[in-house]
């Protein structure tokens, strides 16, 4: 049982990493249908996984229903919508088509919502301007005089109100600035994080080939 | 112009008296260059030109690829130069024919060193032509059934077999090119046959394969290092907080909030996220205050189970530890974010974890915990969430800060070792930028080519 | 010190009402679409399709959900329009299966306004669902379908969104015999992308497996992070957010020929209506980082007396 919960998953992990690996360097057709099959095999397993996150969800909320844990109110609302969405796709045949009350469903209770929660973001980012972008430092006052630069320089009144002042030197130079500060530095901040994050990624990488990393399996 | 316009011509000069001859010479002269200037009248046809048969032609198999390819080569010709001329290719099943065309180029381009392929894996010859023919799939081409106009009648028809749509590898073809311009043909060249093969050794990828067994031979070589020796880890503002962050919720009587992020556990941020989760909980049993995990996988949820109850051991609480203290909420990006915003204004945490990988619901969670009055220590290698963990939570772990956090949570030296070899990484590519910038701004001035570092660095 | 700034809670909603006000009262009111100018990234977005010859294939991967719909759903529309306009064959996709009813509408709604342009009988019939256009849908997998697609798109999908087996389509057959198979055989890739999966993946397990040109529209929080890319090369066209998907708007307005169709459609305006909004939205916040300072600076003043 200890090699089925412990050594079993790690050569799995280092055979399949190598072969992995190995396929990369192999230009041949059976490298690309190894690739191919790889591939089909991690989708097939995403699908299965579908069904375990709706069973994991029904799961805690059944549990939280009988137990009338706080809230549990909410989770009866949480069947009535996977009832409700299960039934008008089986309804429509599983299709998205025009007048199936799927689309419905779909037009008028998914599109809506998702989007009104995105569209909450812009209420946060304008508190958190008000509440976090003071002067109370050089870096602070750089990356508030940064973010005032291009919120100015990216909207079309930022170039007009340029234009203003010179025709079109106005809006000329609100692109230039825009475009130096997202070119030069950003692009330089953002590669800098892209190399590490990319160094820390391959490390991280073969230590859980290799065995070193076995934090994923719950062990220390 | 034709012979009785340049005779009538001559006679006419030949019947004047000299001023008149020097008159007649002047616009004789100007009618000449006239004429010689204009496209012949009658003959409406590009001037011909020289078109022999092409020299030096072969084919083989094209190198690195799975043999779907068959490349032909010839030397570069005379009329290479001439605008309008073109090169057919032509291939037939067998040495006689009957041949088809199956490519048709301009003269001047396709040529060996217009390949993108780097300097170790091919000659970049500037006076070969190269064409790159595709290999006929399996079964020949010429025996596939006619694709179904009508989208639903091809449910009807026959599922294609396995091995259809296949480079037909190993069958010998045979090529021959022939120059032409407009409608004048050149010889075509002699007969030549190259079969398509499978290779495998993607030689182009030598760069690529050289830097993994380099960086991988330096985290190694520190991974023994570390084991031996205790290596210097600069202290990192957000891990230490971690304690204080923790204390704090203790004495409030909060709970602790935590959070792996909103990727897989293929994910390597989600990865890290979950061990320092490891630390967080052993931290929390010693402490006695709550913890509460949600989750949005639940892959990931089991392994954090697996991993906190393993902390609740070793800190000596198993008594305290319940499997709920990871929970599953939803994969919805929104939905997560609200039902943790609403848990971080009912239940007002000591302290909240962004551990991982986040999207826009990162700023949603964030100021919602920063509006509750909890220490809020972030760490991600999103860069996009960066600036709004900067300025809504108290301390943040900016990209790799995360992977480096397990180490120095846990001090172990494999964990230690590791990240001191990605440090030598990160000064490799320090160093090779500011070569790579020196060379190919100076070489340019003494007239050398920067092509061949180009091809090192880039991707094939 | 006014009461008012020592209540935070106060303040937040007096800044979340504002934004508000001014949002819903610069939409509502008739400002017209102010004038644009493109920048350089939007600009070769475009270019990057018009340069495709007619009967070209290009993908369009749908890697976007209801949440991200106002900011780049008229990037979408706007390249499909482009794209059919090019007389293109145009193969679609979706990463994201919150994203399909969003896709497949705007898929059709371009196709019906396509359809009122050319020829609907005889050969010249464009564009007809199948040969000249299809949409495979969504399958699981993420990055791992992005690698499947390069070995072989038909493998990957082996039936489209209406249920017929995509390896029988004439769609993938080309004028001179060739057919598409794999990711490298588009002459040009774009991807509508929110998150993940979307360019990075794209770009990753893609192009690290094939060459082929690949262009972007992605949300504006996420378009710094991806000018690396775009000066590198490795994205050959960028629009950045709903600013992005106005300026491909406005150039695709501006070229329409009203004498080559016969027929004008409707012009692209969903992102062009949405500048005033967010120019207004901008400078509320400028405002309010200088009010927030301009209280600091006094605060600080203060508490040194």
């Amino acid at each position: 049982m200890n090699f089925l919960r412990q050594q079993f998953p790690l050569l799995i992990a280092l055979v399949t990493g190598l072969v992995m690996i190995a396929q990369y360097y192999i230009a041949g057709e059976y490298s690309r249908d190894l690739g191919g099959k790889a591939a089909d095999a991690y989708i097939i397993i995403q699908g299965i996984v579908i069904y375990l996150g709706i069973f994991s969800l029904l799961h805690s909320h059944i549990g939280k229903v009988t137990r009338l844990e706080a809230g549990w109110g909410y989770s009866i609302f949480m069947f009535l919508g996977i009832v409700l969405m299960l039934v008008a796709g089986f309804w429509s045949g599983g299709r998205l088509d025009e007048g199936t009350p799927y689309k419905w469903l779909y037009d008028n209770t998914i599109v809506p919502l998702s989007a009104t929660l995105f569209s909450i973001l812009a209420f946060f980012i304008a508190s958190a301007a008000f509440r976090a972008f003071r002067a109370r430092s050089v870096d602070a006052t750089l990356l508030l005089t940064a973010a005032v630069i291009i919120m100015f320089c990216r909207v079309p009144w930022g170039e007009y109100l340029a234009g203003l002042i010179s025709e079109e030197g106005g809006p000329a130079a609100t692109r230039a600035i825009a475009r130096w500060i997202l070119e030069v530095p950003n692009v330089a901040a953002t590669r800098g994080i892209i190399l590490g994050v990319a160094l820390g990624i391959v490390a991280t990488s073969m230590k859980i080939i290799f065995g070193i990393e076995r934090g994923y399996l719950g062990e220390d | 112009m034709n012979y009785h316009a340049r005779r009538s011509i001559a006679l006419s000069c030949a019947r004047l008296s000299a001023r008149q001859l020097a008159r007649s010479a002047l616009l004789c002269a100007l009618t000449w260059g006239v004429l010689l200037g204009q496209p012949a009248l009658a003959d409406e046809a590009k001037a011909p030109v020289e078109l022999t048969q092409p020299t030096g032609v072969s084919a083989g198999d094209f190198p690195y690829d799975d043999g779907s390819v068959i490349a032909v080569y010839w030397d570069r010709m005379p009329y290479d130069a001439v605008e309008g001329v073109e090169y057919r290719i032509e291939r037939a099943a067998t040495a006689d024919g009957p041949f088809t065309e199956v490519m048709r180029v301009p003269a001047g381009k396709h040529f060996m060193k217009d390949v993108a392929l780097p300097f170790w894996a091919w000659s970049k010859n500037p006076d070969r032509h190269l064409v790159q023919v595709p290999t006929p799939t399996r079964p020949a081409e010429a025996d596939v059934p006619a694709p179904a106009a009508d989208p639903a009648a091809a449910d009807d028809e026959a599922a294609p077999q396995e091995e259809e749509g296949k480079p037909d590898v190993g069958t010998t073809y045979y090529f021959r090119v022939q120059p032409v311009y407009g409608e004048q043909s050149g010889p075509a060249s002699e007969v030549v046959s190259a079969a398509a093969r499978s290779n495998w050794l993607a030689l182009p990828r030598l760069n690529n394969f050289v830097c993994v067994v380099v960086f991988g031979g330096i985290l190694l070589a520190y991974l023994e290092y570390a084991k031996r020796r205790e290596l210097f880890l600069r202290k990192i503002p957000g891990l230490v907080a971690v304690d204080e962050a923790i204390g704090r919720a203790t004495e409030m009587g909060r709970p602790v909030l935590y959070m792996t992020g909103r990727l897989d556990m293929d994910n390597i941020s989600t990865i890290a996220a979950t061990i320092i989760l490891g630390e967080v909980a052993k931290k929390t049993a010693r402490f006695e205050v709550d913890l509460k995990v949600p989750h949005s996988y639940s892959v990931t949820m089991a392994v954090c189970r697996e991993i906190t109850r393993n902390a609740y051991l070793e800190a000596g609480r198993p008594d305290i530890y319940r499997d709920d203290i990871n929970y599953y909420i939803t994969e919805e990006q929104f939905s997560y974010a609200a039902a943790v915003n609403g848990q971080m204004l009912r239940e007002k945490p000591g302290a909240v974890f962004y551990m991982g990988y986040y999207y826009a619901e990162s700023l949603l969670m964030a100021e919602a915990g920063a509006t509750t009055g909890a220490i809020q220590i972030a760490g991600t290698d999103s860069e996009s969430q960066l600036p709004f963990f900067v300025t809504t939570c108290d301390y943040t772990l900016i990209g790799e800060e995360l992977f480096a956090a397990s180490a120095y949570l846990s001090r172990r030296p494999e964990l230690v070792g590791t990240l001191r070899g990605q440090d030598l990484g990160k000064l490799i590519i320090m160093i090779g930028l500011l070569v790579g910038t020196a060379i190919v701004t100076l070489a340019p001035l003494g007239g050398y080519s920067t092509d061949w570092l180009y091809d090192i660095l880039r991707s094939s | 010190m006014p009461a008012i700034s020592q209540d935070p809670l106060l303040i937040r909603r007096l800044i979340f009402l504002l934004l508000a006000v001014i949002v819903v009262g610069t939409l509502l009111l008739p400002l017209g679409t102010p004038p644009m100018v493109v920048n350089q990234e939007s600009q070769d977005f475009y270019d990057a399709v018009a340069a495709l010859k007619p009967g070209d294939p290009i993908l369009i991967s749908f890697d976007f959900d209801p949440a991200s719909k106002p900011e780049l759903e008229p990037a979408a529309r706007a390249l499909l329009r482009q794209a059919f306009r090019r007389r293109l064959r145009v193969v679609t996709l979706g990463l994201w299966q919150t994203g399909i009813g969003l896709a497949a509408e705007a898929i059709e709604a371009e196709a019906e306004i396509a359809r009122s342009r050319f020829p609907q009988e005889g050969e010249n019939a464009y564009p007809q669902y199948g040969k000249d256009y299809v949409f495979l849908g969504w399958q699981p997998g993420q990055f791992a379908l992005i690698v499947r697609l390069t070995e072989g798109i038909q493998g990957a999908f082996p039936r489209e969104f209406r249920g017929a087996e995509t390896e029988r389509l004439p769609i993938w057959n080309g004028s001179n015999g060739e057919k598409v198979r794999t990711l490298g055989d588009f002459p040009l890739v774009v991807t509508i992308s929110a998150g993940n999966p979307g360019i990075d993946e794209w770009i990753r397990y893609g192009r690290g497996k094939e060459d082929f040109p690949i262009a972007t529209a992605v949300t504006a929080v996420t378009s710094p992070g991806r000018m690396p890319f775009y000066k590198s090369g490795q994205i050959i066209g960028l629009l950045a957010g709903m600013r992005g998907a106005a300026e491909y708007e406005y150039l695709l307005n501006r070229s329409e020929d009203p004498e080559k169709f016969g027929v004008t459609p409707p012009p692209l305006v969903a992102a062009l209506q949405g500048m005033n909004a967010l120019s207004a939205s901008h400078f509320l916040i400028i405002g309010l980082v200088v009010v927030s300072n301009i209280m600091y600076f006094t605060s600080q003043r203060r508490g040194r007396r």
